[in-house]
Order: structure tokens, then C-alpha cells, then sequence
């Protein structure tokens, strides 16, 4: 075990800081070691095998990332792909995908050049590491760590059981962990009665903790036989009670035991009397009193919503309130508290666990501050709470609630092996019962009786966990009911420093141990008088004694801890002194008492590092960053004054960091004051005036025409920097936007500034560049676009013509040419000279030319070419 | 400044239109001569019994056909014509008929962009009755429907009529009339007019043994303030044997223009063969034209 430790810590080193090029050190070579050693080596790697993350440079980034964006391994490094081979490199992608419109910030942060290999397994990390650091281009090479999220059993859903172990608000949950790990997981001798629907007992995640039908075990109440059929919401309490913790499967249950040590949990019993015409549930109830089961869990109650509208009339409500428990059941459950665990004259059988029984019921989900049968004197009533802290909309409430639970989005077993969450006090209840079966199950055995399991649970339930007004008991602590009772104050704190910041004081100390249990103090209470503390009673330190509590959480014994007391007065002498408290609040003695002066008020600061002037353009933003704090401390309140809708203040992420921004287009051109004026607690104020500009726009203006431009042949290219033809005097940096007459002449794609041109077709089109500023002011421009066939030396259009025939050539600056018009009896019309060009048409207005077909004749250049024309 | 003040002028310069002559004279086909025998004399008709119906009854019957590659050096046309008159008795029918082929042209839209292609063709139909009043006088009318395809959605048409009056002494021949005299085409708002024109025609035959000579001449007033005219002569040996030359005049606003034309032509046993040729001219020379008749 030590070596294996040791070749671990080896790889570790040499993947996390040995591959790491800097300019001080180069790569090193993974120490040789037997094959046999490796394997071992990787084997207890804190690194998953076959992966590694790389960075790469810039440079090397653009050779290869077109080639891997296409899902290849095969690059414009020779280098690379050379590894690629050697390594069996089967995907190489980038870490960071492509982010769509945050891929600007993913590159400007550099994200973009990390990559992950995945490689052959066979290959050791440390030789892949190394290969891929030797190679030029890559700077970083790091393993891909194992995770893990924290939790104490294998069962791949239990990150999803918030009600066991809150991992989004720590405690906010029934605190089992502490359980699980110093005290049981759950006991084979303690027997839970499930009076519900049926259990599926051969449940992959419930076969080993339930017990089969039988006439000592399960019963169908609704058939009167030991078949039990599976319901949902039967194998939905057996689950959160006892589903088999540790076994790789599905979620946990609370005393579920542990698989993986060979420890089974505590065992359900299937009551059940729901399914086809019902089942007698007093009789469900008594058949676990008198078959070994010392806890009846209960999820269900009276049907109070008679017309089963889904609501509660009033007078519905008033029969709820009147209905309460009697005969058959209210003699069932007077019964198995009883008698459970105990022989016929009451005595606790000797393979007992508790003398007595406990019956649990779920308050019911109706929101109505009744809940007939469990409220019930005798009975463990329990109502709702969500993962917020708050309770459960729908659960009922009032004094007869004894305990809360969890009951909102509650993950357990369902029938045909699978798993799902449900709502209701129905889930609430087994939670109960399992925490009850857990008592059980450490603490139960000769002498334990019901009486000492309610009170454990009810007492050691936690109070301050939900709203005061929730009206649904302490919250359900597992934990607490554990170290309900006991005394086991931790150790006196004997050193510690204090220190004077303004009028607070700064505590720091170590974690002192709980002698009995050995665990770390739960807290500490601070203390601060400027009368004597040496005799003060921690636990009630009466008038003029300003105190602080500090929660330990999850430091352990020795670890150092601070805390501050606050709000004291300035500039005057206290004595200060610490005790410890455990999980009961039982504390230590008092800490040896200091004496301390507080200082005097300092005034908040308003800082920046900007020396700039706040002058601002048009299109332009300014932000500065500004740090505001109160070196005391103290709490401060901002008090900012924009001087215009242009300026404003936030909040930045780091702490007292602030941004000033100034937006150069909002508010009109002119002179501003922008104030900040900060105050403490205390009234103490600090202020700073910003003057800014808000600077003149100027609309952007045509700096060079743009030439019109000639074509033959498609799919010729051009590009324009379109800046380069407007501009904004401001230096703006302008938005362009473009239009066309004929967009099947031409494909126009603007990327920034820069517009590139795809001829597509022969034609002519018209193209309109608008630069538009921050403010939207405009120039634009229009330059033709005309792909002439190469043959077609002449072309006149329209063709038919009405009124004016346009006839242009191929040449660029107008040119003269001959032409001769004539009609189809051979009539000549017009016969001349024009002058024209390729976007310099010459017009022969034909309007007074009746309809007919004409003959047109170019000469140009000595060449003769000659259309047919239609006037219409 | 100056540079600005040039690239105004230009501007302006090439902005402006030319102007096509008016020539407001719809379907002026209708007047192109389509026989090989008087295209050669320089078109004249005017006695011609093939045109002039109130010529047949002294003239006897001609049916001929003619292909006639019109115009290749302007608004070339490819022609198929059938000419013909009978004479019966006092009175004479004629029947006129022509399709021609124009050259398929490409269409542009207003800003030059190709919009396809299309080939325009025209026709003219007609019939013609003649009747010999006394031995030396005649009258005869031709009855046309002439119509013009210029594009997929443009097509015009029009009704026109000639109308002759004919006097014959000895050699001598004399016509006067109007023709294509008819309906308006339409355009638009705007209407233009048939070729019409008031026709003069005079010809006279004269033999010596197995040579003969015709000499002809014709005379066109067009309504539209346009001059037309053609004189020509054929030499005949046996009659079988025909050599024939002529010039065609038109003013800028008469339907055709100025030509020289010659031709030649062979006859036996009533089937003549004729060939024409014009020359001299920017838009119809080299017009041939081949003709097959059979005068009876």
C-alpha cells in the first residue's frame, strides 16, 4: 500500500507540474519503472486512463483546428500525427466547443487552445503525457482527474436525494450522513410495518431488506392472502425506509444498511391494503404488532375531499375537523403501540428491540390545519417540507403535527424495479419511520421502549430548520436525535487572539474537540461586554453582553477558526471571551477573558485605477472600474447621481468592485457630473464627483467612390474594405449594411468591414452601401455590378422596347459606335453615330417606331454586330 | 471643380436619347414584293396581275410560289409566299398568302438582365376579285388580313384592302387605286396606320419576232407623307427566256426603301421559274428571292 502510494503521488507530480512548459523548466521524463509497477501505478491513478487535456499555442491552434473541427486525426502537424499513431489517438477536440456568440470571450480567454486527447488505454498516462509535451506547439499537458461527489454510498441516485444530504444548501436536509457514518446504517432486527400498497419485495434495490408474503411476514389485507401485489406508492416508503444502500443500484434508503460491507438494513414488512376492494387497515396495522414489527409506517389517512372536487369545501373542512380516529383503527393503533415487541402480557419479548411500537402517519396533503387519523394523540404525526426549508403547500398543519420531513420531490423505489420522485406527506412519513428504525436499531434492545424512540425523534428534531410559521413541528434531525440528550461540551478554548478593527473585534482560535464523541465543537460563542464576563452564564449571558455565534461546519479539531463581533461602540475598552457548544448546545467553559479597545470610525473609500479623462465619443463606452469599501467593514450604502440617462453604476462580481460606464450615445452632446457618494453604518461619508463628456456625433461621409465594376465570366470574386469608401469622422467604427436590385447577379457576404463579391449569373445589378453610426446617422453609396457574356460585345434592353432602347458595348469609358436601326420591310429608322459604354448605355428613344420587329446594327471597333429588336 | 463640372456635361451628354426616326407605319410587310418576277423589276405592281386583280382579266391566270430569304442585311426575314390569279371569263380571282420567319431574338429586361428567348414571325392572307368592265377597262379589290406575333404576350393584327381601276390600249397599261388601305394597329395609347398609299401603275408590252419587252413603272403616295416608286424591264425571248432589272425608290417614310434589283426567269409550257436579286441597298440587298409559277 505504501508503494502504491508512493507511485501515485509520482504520477501525479510528474502529469500535473512536469508537463507544464515553462521557461524554467523542461520536460521531464517520467521516471522508468517496471511495467508490472505502472500498472499497478495507473491503476489507483487519481487520473481517469486514456484522457488528456492539452493547451496549445496560438499558432499551433490555427494549424490544426479546421483539420479537428471536422472530427479528423489527421493534421497539418507532422508531428501530431505521428503521436497519433504511436499513441492510438482516437478523438482529439477541443475542450471548450465552439460557443456560438460567446466564442469571442472563449478565445479572448484563451479556451479555445485546450484540447482533449483520448487515446488507447494501454498507453500509461505518463508516456502519453510526455509524447504529447515533446510535441512543438503543445505548452500544457494535465490528466483528466477522477471525480467523485462526495457520497458516502455507491448508489448512483443518491446525489439526487436532496432530503438525505443537501448538497445545493448544506442542512437543509434531515442530517442522516453523521448517522450513517459514527453510528448504524440500519439493523436486520428492527421490523417497519408498511401499511400501504404493496411492497414489491424482490425489488432490485429492496430484495434483501423486505420480507416475503407470508404467515409471519407480508400480508394482503385486500385479499385476505400473503400474494402482495406491488404498488408504487407502497414501494415508494419501503424505498425511502430501507432500500438497500451501497449495492451500485438506484437510490438509498434511510436504514437501509450497507451492501458493500455485507450489512443488511432493517427490514420491511408489506401491510398492504390498497389495491382491488381495499383492505381492512386496522387489521394491517394490529398484523405488525403481532409479527415482530416494533414501527408501523403509515401514508395515508381519512378521504376528506368527499365530492373529490380536488378542494376542501367548508363543509368539508368542518367534517375534517370533526372527524377523528375510533374503533377498529384507534383500537389497532392503541394496540401496536402496546404490544409490539412484546408478549401477551406486554412484557418485551427477549429478540425484541423495543418494548412498544410507534405509529407513524403522514398528516395528509390537503393544506387544511386537520389530519384525521394522524392526529391522533399517540400517533407520530408528520407533515411536509421542500428541499427551500419552507413546508409543502399542500401539507397539512397545526399543533397535532409532532415532526416535519421531507416530502417534495422525493426519489425512491416504484414497482418493476424502477425509480421516480413523488410528493406528499406520504413520503414525509417514511422518512420518520426510517430515521425511527435507525434509533432502533443502534440504540434499541432490552429496556429501550416506544416512549424513548418518540422522544428521541420529537426532541431531537430540529426547531430552527423551517420558518417559524410553518406550523408543522421541528424539522426531522437524524443526527440530532442521536445526540439527543447527551452533554458533551467540548473543550475550553484556552488560547486565542483578538484584534481591534474599528469598532469591531476579530476572533481567531482553534477547533476544540468534544471529549466524548471526539468530534469537533459545533460552534462557538463570542462574547464582548465592557462589564466583567467572569461570571457569565454562556447559556443565558444576559444584558449588555454582545455576543456572535460561529458555526464550526466542516473544520475538524485544530483547524483554525475566526470570527468577528460587530456593531460594538468606537474607541472603547471590552472584555472579550469564547465557549464552545456541541450538538445540544451543552458549552464549555468560558475562554480566559482579554480585554480590548475598539478603534475609532474610518470613512468608506472610493477608489480607481483609472487616470483617463471622461471624455466620451459618440459610438464610444467608457467603463471604469471603481472599488468601494469600508476599511472597518462596515456596512455601507452608495447613494449615485448620473448627471444623465448616459452614466451608469453597478455592481461588479468582485468584491467591492463597481463599474462606471458611460455610454457615449445616451444622452445628448454636453458637459455631465456624475456623483458617488458613499455612507457607513454609521453615517460617516465619503464622496467623489465625475465630470465627463458626452462628445459631439458626426455623421460618416462617402470618402471615395466606389468604381462600377465589369464582369465576364461568373464566379469571379472581389473584395471591398468598405471603411475604405465610408467613413466616420468620429473614427466609429460604422455598422455597413448592403443591398442589391438583381441578387441573382451577385452573392454579397459581409463579414466586418470587409464585403466579398461572388458573380453568379450574367445581368446587371445595382449594389447600395449604407455606413450607419451608433447613433444612425447614414452615408451611402451605389455602384453597379454588370457579368457580360465574353460573346456578347453589344447588348440593347429592354427587349421588347416601348419608348427607350438602351444599347451598351463592352468597353469601360464610353466609346463611339455606329448603328442602324431598321424595320422588318427594311425601312431604316435611325442611322448614326452614339457614344456608349458598358454602364454608359446610349438611349434611342424608339417611342414613336410603330409595333413591330426591327433590325439593330452595331459597328463598333470595325466589328459589325447586329440584333433583332421588338418594339411593342 | 472643373473636373466635376465635366463629369456634369458627360453625364448629361450620355443620359440624353437619341431619336429614332418616326416611322409610324404598322405591319409594312404587307408591302414587300414577294414575286421573283416584279421584285426584280424594282417591285412595281401597280399592273401586275399577282397584286392587281382587275389586271387578270387581260392578262390570263399565274399561280406561283417564292421562297425569299428578305432583308439579311437588316431585319432578315425568311419568307414563304403564294401568289396567284385565275382568270374566269369577264373576272378574275386572286389569293394572296405569306408567313415569314423572323430572327429568334433574346429578351432583356429594363436592366439588361436575359429574360429568354422568342422568335416573332407575321403572315398576310388575302383573296382578290377582278372584273373586266368593257374590253379596255377593269376594276379589281383585294380584300388582306395581316397580323404580326412579336413576342410571348404581343401580337397585332389589321384588315386592309386595295382597290384598282385598270385601263388597257393595245400595248399600253395603265392603274391607279389605293392600297392597303385598312384598320388601325394598336399599341398603347397610341394607334399607327397600315402602309396606305394612292398607286399609279403603267406598263407597256412590246414584241419584236421572239423578242419581247415589258416596260412598267409604279407610282406610291403614302398617306403618311412617304414616296414610293419603282421602274423595271424585262426582255423576253420566246417567252421562255426572261432577263429583268429595275430600281425600287423610298423615301425615309415609305415602307421599303431604295433598291436595284435583277432578276432572270425561264418558262416552257406555262411553269416559270424566276430568280430575283436587290442590291444597292443598307438594309434589302441581297434579297433573294426564287419563285415557281404555272401561267395558264
Amino acid at each position: 500500500m505504501r508503494t502504491k502510494a508512493i507511485l501515485f503521488s509520482a504520477l501525479a507530480c510528474a502529469l500535473a507540474f512536469s508537463c507544464a512548459k515553462t521557461p524554467e523548466s523542461i520536460v521531464e521524463e517520467a521516471p522508468e519503472a517496471p511495467a508490472a509497477a505502472i500498472e499497478e501505478d495507473e491503476a489507483v491513478s487519481e487520473f481517469v486512463p486514456g484522457v488528456a487535456y492539452v493547451r496549445v499555442t496560438e499558432n499551433f491552434s490555427q494549424l490544426i483546428e479546421t483539420d479537428l473541427s471536422e472530427g479528423l486525426v489527421e493534421t497539418k502537424s507532422a508531428g501530431l500525427n505521428s503521436l497519433f499513431k504511436d499513441l492510438g489517438v482516437t478523438s482529439m477536440s477541443r475542450l471548450f466547443p465552439d460557443a456560438g456568440e460567446f466564442e469571442e470571450r472563449t478565445r479572448r480567454e484563451g479556451l479555445h487552445r485546450w484540447y482533449k486527447v483520448e487515446f488507447n488505454q494501454e498507453n500509461t498516462l505518463t508516456k502519453a503525457s510526455a509524447s504529447l509535451a515533446s510535441i512543438e506547439g503543445i505548452e500544457y499537458v494535465e490528466g483528466r482527474r477522477k471525480l467523485t461527489n462526495n457520497a458516502i454510498f455507491n448508489d448512483p441516485m443518491l446525489s439526487n436525494q436532496w432530503h438525505y444530504i443537501n448538497n445545493s444548501v448544506a442542512g437543509r436536509d434531515i442530517n442522516v450522513k453523521k448517522v450513517w457514518e459514527n453510528y448504524t446504517k440500519g439493523d436486520p432486527k428492527v421490523i417497519v410495518s408498511v401499511v400501504d400498497a404493496g411492497i414489491q419485495v424482490d425489488h432490485e434495490d429492496l430484495d434483501g431488506n423486505t420480507i416475503a408474503g407470508g404467515a409471519n411476514g407480508s400480508k394482503n389485507f385486500t385479499n385476505d392472502s400473503y400474494v402482495i401485489e406491488p404498488g408504487n406508492h407502497g414501494t415508494h416508503v419501503a424505498g425511502t425506509i430501507a432500500a438497500v444502500n451501497n449495492n451500485g443500484k438506484g437510490v438509498c434508503g434511510i436504514a437501509g444498511g450497507d451492501a458493500a460491507a455485507g450489512q443488511p438494513g432493517v427490514r420491511l414488512m408489506s401491510c398492504q391494503i390498497f389495491g382491488g376492494e381495499g383492505g381492512d387497515s386496522a387489521a394491517a396495522i394490529k398484523w405488525g404488532a403481532d409479527h415482530g414489527a416494533v414501527i408501523s409506517s403509515n401514508s395515508w389517512g381519512y378521504v376528506l375531499d368527499l365530492d373529490e372536487d380536488g378542494q376542501i369545501s367548508p363543509s368539508e373542512l368542518e367534517r375534517a375537523k370533526s372527524m377523528k380516529i375510533d374503533g377498529a383503527d384507534k383500537a389497532a393503533v392503541d394496540y401496536f403501540i402496546k404490544y409490539a415487541g412484546c408478549d401477551n402480557s406486554g412484557n418485551q419479548l427477549p429478540n425484541s428491540p423495543m418494548k412498544g411500537g410507534v405509529v407513524i402517519f403522514a398528516a395528509g396533503n390537503d393544506n387544511i390545519p386537520y389530519g384525521p387519523p394522524s392526529d391522533y394523540e399517540p400517533i407520530i404525526s408528520v407533515g411536509a417540507f421542500s428541499s427551500e426549508g419552507k413546508r409543502a403547500s399542500f401539507s397539512n398543519y397545526g399543533d397535532f403535527v409532532d415532526i416535519a420531513a421531507p416530502g417534495v420531490a422525493i426519489r425512491s423505489t416504484v414497482i418493476e424495479s424502477g425509480y421516480a420522485s413523488m410528493n406528499g406527506t406520504s413520503m414525509a412519513c417514511p422518512h420518520v419511520s426510517g430515521v425511527a428504525a435507525l434509533i432502533v436499531s443502534y440504540f434499541g434492545g432490552p429496556g429501550f421502549t416506544a416512549d424513548m424512540l418518540k422522544e428521541r425523534l420529537i426532541k431531537g428534531a430540529n426547531p430552527s430548520l423551517l420558518p417559524d410559521n410553518s406550523r408543522i413541528g421541528p424539522a426531522l434531525d437524524a443526527y440530532g436525535s442521536f445526540v439527543y440528550g447527551s452533554e458533551d461540551a467540548p473543550e475550553i478554548v484556552t488560547e486565542y487572539s483578538v484584534t481591534p478593527v474599528s469598532n469591531n473585534i476579530e476572533f481567531s482560535w482553534e477547533v476544540t474537540e468534544c471529549p466524548m464523541s471526539g468530534d469537533p465543537a459545533t460552534g462557538y460563542v463570542l462574547f464582548a461586554s465592557t462589564k466583567s464576563l467572569s461570571s457569565l452564564n454562556p447559556s443565558n449571558p444576559g444584558e449588555g453582553v454582545v455576543i456572535a455565534n460561529v458555526e464550526v461546519g466542516s473544520k475538524k479539531i485544530g483547524d483554525a477558526i475566526t470570527g468577528t463581533i460587530s456593531g460594538l461602540e468606537f474607541e472603547t475598552k471590552y472584555n472579550v471571551a469564547i465557549a464552545g457548544y456541541d450538538y445540544n448546545h451543552s458549552f464549555s467553559a468560558m475562554s480566559p477573558v482579554k480585554q480590548v479597545t475598539t478603534k475609532a470610525n474610518n470613512p468608506p473609500k472610493i477608489t480607481t485605477d483609472y487616470s483617463g479623462d471622461y471624455k466620451v465619443r459618440a459610438h464610444a463606452t467608457l467603463v471604469v472600474p471603481f472599488t468601494v469599501t469600508d476599511p472597518d467593514g462596515h456596512t455601507i450604502s452608495i447613494k449615485f447621481t448620473p448627471g444623465s440617462p448616459a452614466c451608469t453604476w453597478v455592481q461588479s462580481s468582485s468584491s467591492g468592485g463597481y463599474q462606471l460606464t458611460i455610454v457615449g450615445n445616451g444622452a445628448d452632446p454636453g458637459k455631465y457630473t456624475a456623483s458617488i457618494e458613499v455612507t457607513d453604518q454609521y453615517g460617516l461619508k465619503a464622496s467623489k464627483e465625475i465630470h465627463y463628456e458626452l462628445m459631439a456625433n458626426q455623421a460618416p461621409k462617402v470618402v471615395k467612390n466606389i468604381e462600377n465594376m465589369l464582369f465576364s465570366t461568373t464566379g469571379e470574386k472581389f473584395t471591398l474594405q468598405m471603411d475604405q469608401f465610408i467613413e466616420d469622422p468620429d473614427g466609429e467604427t460604422l455598422k455597413y449594411s448592403i443591398s442589391m436590385s438583381n441578387a441573382s447577379v451577385l452573392n454579397l457576404n459581409q463579414q466586418g468591414n470587409t464585403l466579398y463579391g461572388t458573380t453568379l449569373d450574367f445581368g446587371l445589378t445595382e449594389v447600395k452601401l449604407v455606413g450607419t453610426d451608433a447613433r444612425g446617422l447614414t452615408a451611402n453609396q451605389t455602384f453597379k455590378v454588370l457579368v457580360r457574356h465574353p460573346e456578347q460585345q453589344i447588348q440593347a434592353y429592354p427587349n421588347p422596347v416601348i419608348d427607350k432602347l438602351n444599347i451598351t458595348n463592352d468597353q469601360s469609358d464610353p466609346t463611339s459606335m455606329d448603328v442602324l436601326i431598321s424595320a422588318s420591310s427594311g425601312a431604316i429608322v435611325f442611322n448614326g453615330k452614339v457614344n456608349a459604354g458598358a454602364f454608359d448605355p446610349a438611349v434611342i428613344d424608339m417611342g414613336k417606331c410603330a409595333p413591330g420587329i426591327y433590325s439593330l446594327k452595331v459597328t463598333l471597333g470595325g466589328k459589325e454586330t447586329k440584333k433583332t429588336i421588338v418594339k411593342k | 471643380m472643373k473636373k466635376y463640372i465635366l463629369v456634369c456635361l458627360m453625364a448629361v451628354l450620355f443620359s440624353a436619347a437619341a431619336q429614332a426616326q418616326e416611322f409610324s407605319t404598322a405591319l409594312p410587310f404587307v408591302r414587300i414584293d414577294r414575286s421573283a418576277v416584279t421584285s426584280a423589276m424594282g417591285g412595281v405592281q401597280g399592273i401586275n396581275s399577282l397584286y392587281n386583280p382587275a389586271a387578270i382579266p387581260f392578262t390570263g391566270s399565274d399561280v406561283a410560289i417564292s421562297y425569299q430569304n428578305w432583308a439579311p442585311k437588316g431585319a432578315k426575314s425568311t419568307n414563304l409566299n403564294l401568289l396567284g390569279g385565275v382568270k374566269i371569263g369577264r373576272f378574275g380571282i386572286s389569293a394572296t398568302g405569306a408567313y415569314q420567319i423572323g430572327t429568334e431574338y433574346e429578351n432583356y429586361d429594363g436592366a439588361g438582365n436575359p429574360a429568354g428567348t422568342f422568335k416573332p414571325s407575321d403572315f398576310l392572307v388575302g383573296l382578290g376579285v377582278g372584273f373586266a368592265i368593257t374590253d379596255y377597262l377593269s376594276v379589281g379589290v383585294n380584300a388582306k388580313f395581316a397580323g404580326s406575333k412579336l413576342a410571348a404576350d404581343a401580337s397585332y393584327n389589321a384588315f386592309a384592302a386595295d382597290a384598282f381601276v385598270m385601263y388597257r390600249i393595245k400595248g399600253f397599261k395603265v392603274s391607279a387605286g389605293v392600297a392597303s388601305v385598312g384598320t388601325q394597329v394598336k399599341s398603347g395609347e397610341n394607334a399607327y396606320s397600315l402602309p396606305a398609299s394612292a398607286k399609279l401603275g403603267l406598263g407597256y408590252d412590246m414584241a419584236f419576232g421572239k423578242n419581247g419587252i415589258n416596260l412598267a413603272a409604279d407610282f406610291d403616295y403614302f398617306f403618311n407623307g412617304g414616296i414610293g416608286g419603282g421602274i423595271g424591264a424585262q426582255y423576253g425571248w420566246n417567252d421562255m427566256v426572261f432577263v429583268r432589272a429595275g430600281y425600287h425608290l423610298g423615301t425615309a417614310k415609305a415602307p421599303i426603301p431604295s433598291y436595284a434589283s435583277v432578276g432572270i426567269g425561264g418558262k416552257f409550257f406555262g411553269v416559270h421559274l424566276d430568280v430575283s436579286f436587290l442590291l444597292a441597298s443598307q438594309t434589302v440587298g441581297n434579297t433573294l428571292c426564287i419563285g415557281l409559277g404555272y401561267a395558264f
